[in-house]
């Protein structure tokens, strides 16, 4: 029975991370076939960007950590801050999943014990997990691959690290799996309102979103601890121990001990996690929703236009979602973290300025203005990741569209107030890390003119790019709110190509200024300048193109 | 000039032909019944007019109006009442409301009336402040009719409208039908409840397997015979004790 329904719970949730997305009746194998393949191939993309991003950030450079007997860091930061920043999160997926799941009814009465039921949910949670995470760890893999290659370490070395790491990864999925668990398991016991749910999303967010900032700030140091401790420790023990040294040195029995212990520490979590979800799921998942009873009081409220009715309803399920709220909106926390991270670290950001300037020859004013520029580039990072707002904009309404459209709301009508959702969404947070910088920095008034208009171009940039694809690619027929925003195509496409494009313009950029520099550094100003009037343009240009072929597209769904 | 006027209308998926062919046209103060077997292309008919599907031929005019060359207009004057009601389910009752009203460009003054007769009428008035998601689908049904007549419809679609209402409500929704009617207006509405349509409905139209089998009077159509059993010798399947 147990064997049975794992399967039956594996397909369900393999079929909700990889939604055929065709809305057609034929050919759903071969669209569900590519979905998948597309899906993994993302996944593979981020990961590579993802690991060489934060490795870079916090390593100095992933060559530095290469080889050094420190590969742990590749691996085992940005899986640390990917499970930082996925838990709360997942952990709503979860409590969905499980105890929300739509065969819940169906099961429950059935002659299976409950126990079965739960485990067989929990088991293939696990599964699906680690098997999605092997994608991610096929990434950071390349991107040690490649560090390790230009700083010509020994195969013999390489493959002992990525053994070593492949083995220290499974405890690692089991450690945030658990801690997944526990969170949904707590979030289980508070019946709150959605508002309130966002709140305390908000707050956990906040707070490991500090710990990322203080893992990065403090990055150099806990690499140097590393160094120094292994080598301390080496030495009072007579070179026995070898706890820090994965790598290099062959596989020894210290390591062999060092992954059971590691792998026992992380499972206790998942048993945790696992323990307490199957204790409390019959009385969650039978569990009324409790409204607080409002009777009304006869206001109706005065009329608005089509397009602000429109978005006053994308806002009100952006309240009243978790998962909804949280896809399009905690990517944006970063910047508010970032601007305060600024304000307390302005000493050790002046002295980034100077060494800049220094290594430029030049004075500091250009090493601000550089600094500045940078953080504008920057910011389409995560203004990138978060066109999942704008594609998933007109699929979210679900089946509800077919009555929207038997409304007279004009193909424009409906576009505009889908792209201003994320607009609304990127601007505010845009505006106030642009704020920050420019009182903390103090760059010039051009600089800080481009500080302003580069960040927001990039919002509308990528608002527009989502939104097309969210009318190109649209998917009603979802099941759980995951599929329209996360996991539809227009999702899937919207991330691929807003990374691509990103990736692209900052690898143009700094070709462009390194070419700049050899004239003048204070020429790379006037890249800034440029790029900024460019994507001005373009923005123009693909709005135009926006509300002429979207007007089109519409017209073309079938609902 | 007709209300509805649905003329060789035939759409296909891929090659399974949907609707075929069918014209069908409603005259102002007409009640007119849609009835057929599941798939026989009830919900894809009426998807076209709406708009919501795009068909391969024929045309489709409301109060003579095209429906694919001036949509807007089209769906000014009609109002849609789905079979299972896909509301906002994070919005309360009277936010919806509003939504609708605003969509329909209705001042705050004709809202407000229109809002209490028919959610008084209804018996949702006090649960108006209460989320959707919290409603039963009956609940639901009766927002999704409120929300259709807020903007007084010159053409009411309903399809499978009495699903989940309860008697009073089913006996509200029909004297409805017949005020939208009484007003120079007109219904189309597909069932599976025969003997509703049979009471309701001035004409009716058979359709099986994408074709129109039948149509025109209730008389015409049924003659001495209940509509049970002529819909049952025209589909096909009867055995008779």
């Amino acid at each position: 029975m147990f064997r049975k329904l794992l399967i039956i719970q594996f397909k369900s949730y393999m079929m909700s991370m990889f939604p055929d997305n065709s809305n057609r009746k034929r050919g759903k194998k071969k669209a569900r076939a590519r979905s998948i393949g597309a899906t993994l191939l993302l996944y593979l993309f981020i990961s590579i960007i993802f690991t060489g991003f934060v490795t870079l950030i916090l390593a100095g450079t992933s060559m530095q950590v290469v080889g050094t007997r420190q590969e742990s860091i590749i691996f085992m930061l940005p899986m640390a801050l990917a499970v930082l920043m996925n838990v709360i999160g997942s952990a709503y997926t979860v409590s969905d999943q499980v105890y929300g799941a739509k065969d819940n009814h169906i099961l429950i009465p059935m002659p299976i014990p409950v126990k079965t039921i739960v485990k067989s949910k929990l088991a293939s949670l696990t599964l699906s997990v680690t098997l999605g995470s092997l994608i991610f760890m096929l990434g950071q893999l390349i991107a040690y691959v490649l560090g390790a290659f230009a700083k010509g370490v020994g195969s013999s070395t390489m493959i002992v690290s990525i053994l070593l790491q492949v083995f220290m990864y499974v405890p690692t999925i089991l450690f945030s799996v658990g801690l997944v668990m526990i969170f949904a398991y707590v979030i289980s016991l508070f019946n709150l309102p959605p508002k309130f749910k966002n709140a305390i999303s908000i707050v956990i967010s906040m707070i490991f979103g500090i710990l990322y900032f203080f893992i990065c700030f403090r990055a150099q140091g806990i690499a140097s601890s590393f160094e120094e401790n292994s080598s301390r420790i080496f030495e009072a023990l007579n070179g026995n121990w070898n706890l820090f040294f994965i790598g290099g040195e062959g596989i020894s029995t210290v390591n062999v001990i060092y992954i059971l212990i590691y792998s026992l520490v992380c499972i206790i979590p998942f048993v945790i996690g696992f323990r307490l979800m199957v204790s409390s799921y019959l009385k969650v998942s039978t569990r009324n929703v409790k409204f607080k009873k409002i009777k009304y009081s006869g206001n109706t409220a005065g009329a608005k236009s089509p397009i602000r009715t429109l978005y006053h309803v994308n806002m009100k399920r952006l309240t009243m979602s978790t998962m909804y709220f949280m896809t399009c909106c905690m990517g944006y926390l970063i910047f508010v973290l970032a601007a305060v991270a600024l304000v307390i670290k302005q000493d050790a950001i002046n002295n980034l300025v100077y060494m800049i300037a220094m290594g430029l020859n030049t004075d500091p004013s250009v090493g601000v203005d550089i600094i500045v520029l940078i953080f504008a580039m920057g910011t389409g990072y995560i203004n990138s990741l978060s066109s999942q707002a704008a594609s998933s904009g007109l699929s979210i309404e679900g089946q509800a569209f077919s009555i929207l459209r038997s409304m007279p709301i004009s193909e424009k009508e409906l576009i505009l107030s889908k792209l201003a959702f994320p607009l609304s969404l990127g601007v505010v947070p845009n505006l106030l890390l642009s704020t920050i910088v420019c009182i903390v920095m103090k760059p010039s008034l051009l600089i800080m003119m481009v500080m302003y208009l580069l960040p927001i171009a990039q919002v509308i940039l990528y608002a527009i790019i989502g939104t097309y694809f969210g009318v190109k690619y649209p998917y009603f027929d979802w099941n759980t709110e995951n599929q329209a925003f996360k996991n539809s195509k227009a999702a899937k496409v919207t991330t691929f190509l807003s990374l691509i494009i990103y990736v692209s313009m900052v690898i143009i950029v700094g070709i462009i200024c390194g070419i700049v520099y050899t004239i003048d550094a204070r020429a790379i100003m006037y890249v800034g300048y440029a790029l900024t009037v460019l994507l001005i343009a373009i923005d123009v240009i693909l709005y135009s193109f926006l509300k002429s072929s979207g007007r089109i597209l519409l017209n073309k769904i079938d609902v | 000039m007709s209300i509805l006027k649905i003329e060789n209308l035939t759409k296909t998926f891929g090659e399974k032909v949907a609707v075929n062919n069918i014209s069908i046209n409603i005259e102002p103060g007409e009640i007119y019944g849609f009835i057929g077997h599941n798939g026989a292309g009830k919900t894809t008919t009426i998807k076209s007019c709406l708009g919501l599907m795009s068909y391969d031929n024929g045309e489709i005019f409301i109060d003579g109006i095209n429906v694919k060359q001036d949509p807007i207009r089209c769906k000014e004057i009609l109002a849609y009442i789905p079979d299972n009601p896909q509301l906002y389910e994070f919005l309360t009752g009277i936010q919806y409301l509003n939504f609708v009203a605003d969509i329909f460009k209705i001042d705050k003054e004709t809202r407000d009336q229109r809002i209490t007769e028919y959610t008084k009428l209804f018996g949702i008035y006090d649960d108006l402040s209460m989320p959707i998601s919290s409603y039963s689908h009956g609940m639901k049904q009766k927002i999704a009719i409120a929300s259709a007549f807020i903007h007084e419809p010159k053409l009411l679609i309903m399809d499978e409208p009495f699903v989940g209402l309860d008697p009073v409500a089913s006996r509200h929704v029909k004297d409805l039908m017949r005020r939208i009617c009484d007003n120079g207006g007109a219904v189309f509405f597909s069932t599976h409840v025969l003997e509703v349509a049979e009471k309701l409905c001035d004409k009716v139209a058979i359709i099986r397997k994408g074709n129109l089998i039948a149509q025109g009077t209730m008389e015409e159509v049924k003659g001495s015979k209940s509509l049970e059993d002529v819909f049952l010798e025209l589909e096909g399947d009867v055995s008779y004790v």
